[in-house]
């Protein structure tokens, strides 16, 4: 548990239910429909993400709280974790792009150009 | 197909010279504004696109056809790239190893050329996979997507920020994106929706599935995202002020750094070009509108340069060929090319996808084409430019079994039309192939005599402009009428309206002023030989004989114009005739009348300044005084 990370959107996703568990999945699909305009699969396969990651549980049909909200944040690590859905961006959407990330010194340098632009 | 890839092969070289003028271009512009880049790719697309372009002399692609389509039948395959040195690279190599083999059914140039369109395809077939796949995993990440405001999405399953979407254009942004970063990332996506980029790319990502062999097209799709990008920080820089320059280059920075925090957010709004990007964006000044103009007139004169293909070379000769109309459908028909045409060598029957219009079955057409033959039965002609139906088709039948060697003579030097008159108010006329020096005497004298409606008809088969006609009236040396010096214009006024050579009013015929220049006995035949083997070709010429009572026929040979040797022969009556072997032996035939003709065929051979006609050993008997001293020699 100390693992999981959930992004802004899951985040959100969490709260609902949080903020109105228990509740039966059906409704869980209305609410996250209404807030995220999410389709029915997703919901489910978000929610499913998140009782394997023991969070909550869908009982029978309903969906319950395994861990409070502030336990969940409580229990939050800093850990960085990758995203399970690397991949470069398709090429007709992004740019070519190399994933070369900048060096500490590249960024410092850069940072310095920025910093000094239009103090001349 | 190979047709389709082939064009396909010389669009893309054509809008390869494009991408390398460019590439020097952007060396040139980089004060310029960075949309200008774009609008030179736009050329770039215009030119993949657009099948053919408006030609002109100011064009610097070299070749608009490097591979022409007839080198798939071509006996000697070869390109025309334009460039000289490239085509005697190339060309030795094609006609060494690829020109067809007569004797093999398979052309090995068509193999190469079929092999190539199939990996063309295949690999069309993979690059669209790879972005059908690609963007069902993306829509796959998306779906737990939520919107934010307006057209913009948040999610968690994405690194970067993008613009997704044709018609319904979204906004998508990581939900780890830094919130001070998040304004400068939406003007920047904002300002790739104003410029319409979700549908360049798109379209420049197909255009690179179609010409993916061709590695500049990768290098001008790169960079044309490249370029798009710049394009949009400017204008973000240009809408929100000079004071933007360093908030925007920061937010660029952070999202090329990985972060260890919730999620890294490199690529796509900071990645490789992160700091050609940043360079730029702190270059950043309003172009001055010098600069404005001069990019302007730059991309009119690469529009004009690059976008318009090279005059075409002289049209090729056109292939001609009459044919009578055997079947029609609706999009091609059957016809037969009359006896005579070289195309019956070929095929008896071909089919042809033009169909003027009220053609009939039956009908006799002519039929212009480049000369390439599918040879299947019935063989096809895929290219033929122009179809006529033919009026006088029986006549000119008639014509081409009269006078056959009037038919089908090349043209490349023009025609040569000798017009004669032998009789008052009588022309004659042969037709040659233009040559650079006159015909000779010899010559003319060769030519059987058709009258000026026939040649009229026999000209109108031919495809040559009626500047490359020429008439030439000569004095025919059988003929007792002469072409006087001042008449001769209105001579040839009349034999050119008569010829069909020009468009003005009815012409008539003018007097004939010439009277009879030369008295002798009546001709029965004349050729030329070289019967002495000096070296020099005489003319020989078979006469009636002085006698009546019994038969004889005179042979006087003139060289040069002067009378060389003359004999008087007799024999029982003869249809007489005079022939020349293919090795220059003259010979005189002679036919007896009557039932059970005979024929007979001497050799004729000079021995002793005489003329010597022999068969079978036996020499023809001489009548009367002979040699050019003769009183009865001309």
């Amino acid at each position: 548990m100390q693992d999981v990370q959930l992004g802004a959107v899951e985040s959100r996703f969490a709260d609902l239910i949080w903020q109105n568990a228990p509740l039966p999945s059906s409704e869980l699909v209305k609410q996250a429909a209404e807030v995220l305009s999410w389709k029915k699969s997703t919901t489910y396969t978000v929610l499913k993400r998140l009782c394997e990651k023991g969070l909550f549980e869908n009982d029978g049909g309903t969906v319950k709280v395994l861990v409070s909200r502030q336990d969940f944040y409580a229990l939050q690590s800093q850990r960085f974790i990758e995203d399970t859905f690397q991949g470069s961006l398709p090429a007709f959407l992004a740019a070519f792009t190399a994933r070369k990330t900048l060096s500490p010194e590249e960024v410092a340098q850069l940072r310095k150009m920025v910093a000094d632009y239009g103090e001349d | 197909m190979e047709n389709v890839f082939l064009q396909l092969l010389n669009m893309s070289i054509s809008a390869g010279y494009l991408v390398l003028a460019i590439l020097v271009l952007r060396l040139l512009l980089q004060k310029a504004p960075k949309f200008i880049r774009c609008i030179l790719w736009s050329f770039v697309g215009l030119r993949l696109v657009l099948p053919i372009s408006w030609e002109s002399i100011l064009s610097l692609i070299p070749s608009a056809q490097t591979v022409p389509p007839k080198i798939l039948y071509d006996k000697e395959p070869a390109i025309q790239s334009g460039i000289p040195i490239v085509n005697n690279v190339i060309n030795p190599i094609l006609s060494d190893s690829l020109a067809p083999d007569v004797g093999n059914s398979v052309n090995p140039m068509q193999v190469v050329i079929i092999l190539a369109a199939n990996i063309w395809i295949a690999g069309m077939v993979v690059m669209v996979l790879y972005a059908i796949i690609s963007y069902l995993r993306l829509r796959y990440r998306l779906q737990e997507a939520a919107p934010l405001r307006e057209n913009i999405w948040v999610c968690d399953r994405i690194d970067s920020p993008f613009l997704l979407g044709i018609f319904r254009p979204r906004i998508y942004l990581p939900s780890s994106l830094p919130e001070n970063d998040a304004s400068y990332v939406i003007a920047h996506e904002r300002a790739h929706l104003r410029r319409k980029d979700n549908w360049w790319k798109p379209i420049g990502f197909l255009l690179l599935t179609v010409y993916w062999f061709n590695p500049l097209m990768w290098i001008a799709y790169i960079l044309l995202c490249r370029d798009i990008e710049l394009a949009c920080d400017e204008k973000v820089i240009q809408d929100l002020g000079e004071s933007s320059k360093k908030l925007y280059s920061e937010a660029l920075i952070n999202c090329s750094v990985p972060r260890k925090m919730i999620s890294a957010c490199p690529v796509a709004f900071g990645e490789e070009g992160v700091k050609g990007r940043i360079k730029s964006i702190l270059n950043y000044k309003k172009p001055a509108f010098w600069i404005i103009l001069l990019a302007v007139i730059v991309c009119i004169a690469v529009a004009v340069c690059f976008l318009s293909d090279p005059p075409s070379e002289q049209k090729q000769p056109s292939y001609i060929f009459d044919a009578i109309v055997l079947e029609i459908n609706d999009d091609s028909m059957l016809v037969a090319p009359l006896e005579g045409e070289t195309e019956t060598a070929t095929s008896d029957k071909f089919r042809i996808h033009l169909v003027p219009d009220d053609v009939a079955v039956g009908d006799t057409v002519r039929i212009w084409y480049d000369g390439m033959i599918q040879e299947l039965y019935p063989a096809i002609l895929p290219n033929v430019d122009h179809v006529a139906i033919i009026e006088f088709a029986d006549q000119l039948a008639n014509l081409r079994k009269l006078y056959p060697e009037y038919f089908d003579l090349s043209t490349s030097n023009g025609l040569d039309v000798y017009v004669w008159a032998f009789a008052a108010g009588s022309y004659h006329c042969g037709l040659v192939s233009g040559r650079n020096t006159a015909y000779s005497m010899e010559d003319v004298m060769d030519l059987r005599a058709a009258s000026l409606e026939d040649m009229a008809l026999i000209l109108s088969t031919y495809d040559i402009p009626r500047e490359n006609i020429t008439i030439v009236l000569t004095q025919h040396p059988l003929s007792s009428y002469a072409f006087f010096v001042d008449e001769i214009p209105a001579h040839e006024t009349y034999i050119t309206w008569a010829l069909g050579l020009s468009d003005g009013p009815k012409v008539n015929p003018p007097d004939f002023g010439g009277g009879i220049l030369i008295t002798h006995p009546a001709v029965i035949y004349s050729k030329s030989a070289d019967v002495d083997h000096d070296g020099i070709m005489e003319q020989c010429t078979l006469s009636y004989g002085p006698t009546s009572g019994i038969f004889t026929f005179t042979m006087s040979i003139q060289e040069k114009g002067e009378l060389e040797y003359f004999n008087i022969f007799y024999s029982e009556h003869l249809s007489l005739g005079l022939e020349r072997t293919d090795n220059g032996q003259l010979l005189v035939t002679g036919t007896t009348q009557g039932e059970d003709p005979v024929h007979h065929i001497f050799t004729v051979t000079i021995q002793d300044g005489n003329i010597v006609l022999t068969e079978d050993g036996v020499a023809l008997p001489y009548w009367g005084e002979q040699g050019v001293e003769s009183v009865y020699a001309p």
